[in-house]
């Protein structure tokens, strides 16, 4: 595993080398349109508080973590960070000062993300209003307070993932594919995870009960009887837009924030995450109590 | 003997406050009821819409004005005892509905104002207004479940 790590860093570290970061042009426009498939990085904005400048609490079974501040202010947020910085932390979860991220930032996801994407992610983020806002520390238990076990968690389940074309799928296909799997981290919320905190890899999308802040996280896999698999493409895209279910009801907690922003992203976008998560293996798994609350 | 009185006294004493427990888990049931045909007459709309079925936008006019009636009673479903955790049922409603009553009232407010205005605009045959008026329902009904439901 560690060699493994190890390699994956210097492949990085060469990349970003002959990549030519110095010689690029910003482009905030095109960062929107990430920032928004990403659910408009939600988690960094508490209740009441500024956008983006963090402070909001994510319970996890191994205790709360509060998000940080990613707005460009430089002495709390993410202001003096280079693009460099900001790729390591994106894609290998790793902060600048060299300590390592706790998957409850889903570096896991976003190390999918191509450079271009994530460096116009950043150009957004720098364009956003800067607040001075220190950041909270975490208040998880022992062993998982120490950035140590961070590091530990990833040598076990961190390693470098690409999406790898399918020649039978279509472009739109693998635009949703990379929206889902990259940019909008729905298994983060949707996918089961083990013991450590990792995502279950034979689950995708099957639905937690441990979703964020304690709620829970539906099936959201084309079952017929416990996902999605009674809807149409069209019923998932609308969902996307407005929050609205099939049956006429309205999504709330995170999800309902995070429509918000995919409501901001061009239709096809939207279409093509629908197109991709229909098409999925469904997977029974009924998360949800038939006797759910309805109102 | 002692015992018997005993067991009669404690009988009559809990009677009334089963009887009432009995009555929070039916009025919970009832509140359910309501939300389920705002969901239908949400559902309907929508269908309407994204169905394109035209020469029944009419019935959107029926549809909006039954969200309003019922969004007029939802500052008077949430009597005390009717929490979640209060009576045999489960409930979604958090714990904020009655903590903060004057903010639910305006959230209530929002869905009944929003509704109207979507009955409104039909009937003044803005057809094109439509999906906005919609679009804000949708925004009401979404912006009171983030502060006041919760999904377990």
């Amino acid at each position: 595993m560690i060699p493994h790590l190890f390699r994956w860093g210097l492949a990085s570290v060469a990349l970003l080398l002959v990549s030519g970061l110095h010689a690029r042009t910003p482009n905030p426009i095109a960062g929107e349109r990430i920032f928004n498939a990403s659910g408009g990085c939600g988690c960094h904005t508490a209740e009441n508080g500024q956008p983006l400048s963090g402070g909001r609490p994510l319970k996890t079974p191994f205790g709360i973590y509060f998000s940080s501040n990613i707005t460009p202010d430089p002495e709390t947020g993410i202001g003096r960070w280079s693009n460099l910085d900001f790729l390591r932390a994106m894609r290998e979860g790793v902060a600048p000062d060299g300590s390592h991220y706790f998957p409850v930032f889903p570096y896991t996801s976003f190390s999918k993300m191509t450079e271009t994407d994530v460096l116009h992610l950043k150009d957004y983020l720098f364009t956003q209003a800067a607040v001075a806002q220190s950041n909270r520390p975490h208040d998880v238990w022992f062993p998982f307070n120490l950035r140590l076990s961070a590091w530990g968690w990833k040598l076990v389940n961190f390693g470098p993932d690409r999406l790898l074309p399918d020649s039978e799928k279509s472009e739109n296909w693998h635009r949703g594919r990379y929206l889902a799997e990259a940019v909008a981290h729905c298994g983060e919320c949707h996918t089961p995870r083990n013991l450590l905190g990792a995502l279950k890899p034979d689950w995708p999308y099957a639905g937690s009960h441990e979703g964020p802040e304690g709620e829970l996280a539906p099936n959201i896999t084309p079952d017929a009887e416990t996902g999605i698999g009674q809807w149409s493409a069209d019923d998932l895209a609308y969902l996307l837009e407005t929050g609205m279910l099939p049956d006429g009801d309205f999504i709330g907690g995170l999800m309902g924030e995070a429509v918000e922003f995919y409501a901001r992203l061009p239709p096809e976008d939207r279409e093509a995450l629908a197109e991709y998560v229909l098409s999925l293996p469904p997977i029974q798994n009924q998360v949800r109590a038939p006797d759910a609350p309805d109102e | 003997m002692k015992r018997t009185l005993l067991m009669l006294a404690s009988i009559l004493l809990l009677a009334p406050a089963t009887l009432h427990a009995d009555r929070n888990v039916d009025f919970i049931k009832y509140r359910k009821a309501v939300y389920s045909s705002m969901k239908g007459h949400m559902g309907a709309v929508s269908r309407i819409l994204r169905g394109r079925l035209n020469e029944y936008t009419g019935h959107i006019i029926d549809h909006a004005e039954a969200l309003q009636r019922m969004a007029h009673l939802l500052p008077g479903l949430f009597p005390a005892g009717t929490g979640f955790g209060e009576t045999a049922v489960k409930t979604a409603a958090k714990p904020e509905v009655w903590k903060h009553p004057e903010d639910f009232r305006k959230a209530a407010k929002r869905l009944e104002d929003a509704s109207a205005d979507l009955a409104e605009t039909v009937r003044s045959g803005n057809v094109k207004a439509i999906r906005g008026k919609v679009g804000a329902i949708g925004k009401a009904c979404k912006g009171c479940h983030q502060q006041f439901r919760r999904r377990d």
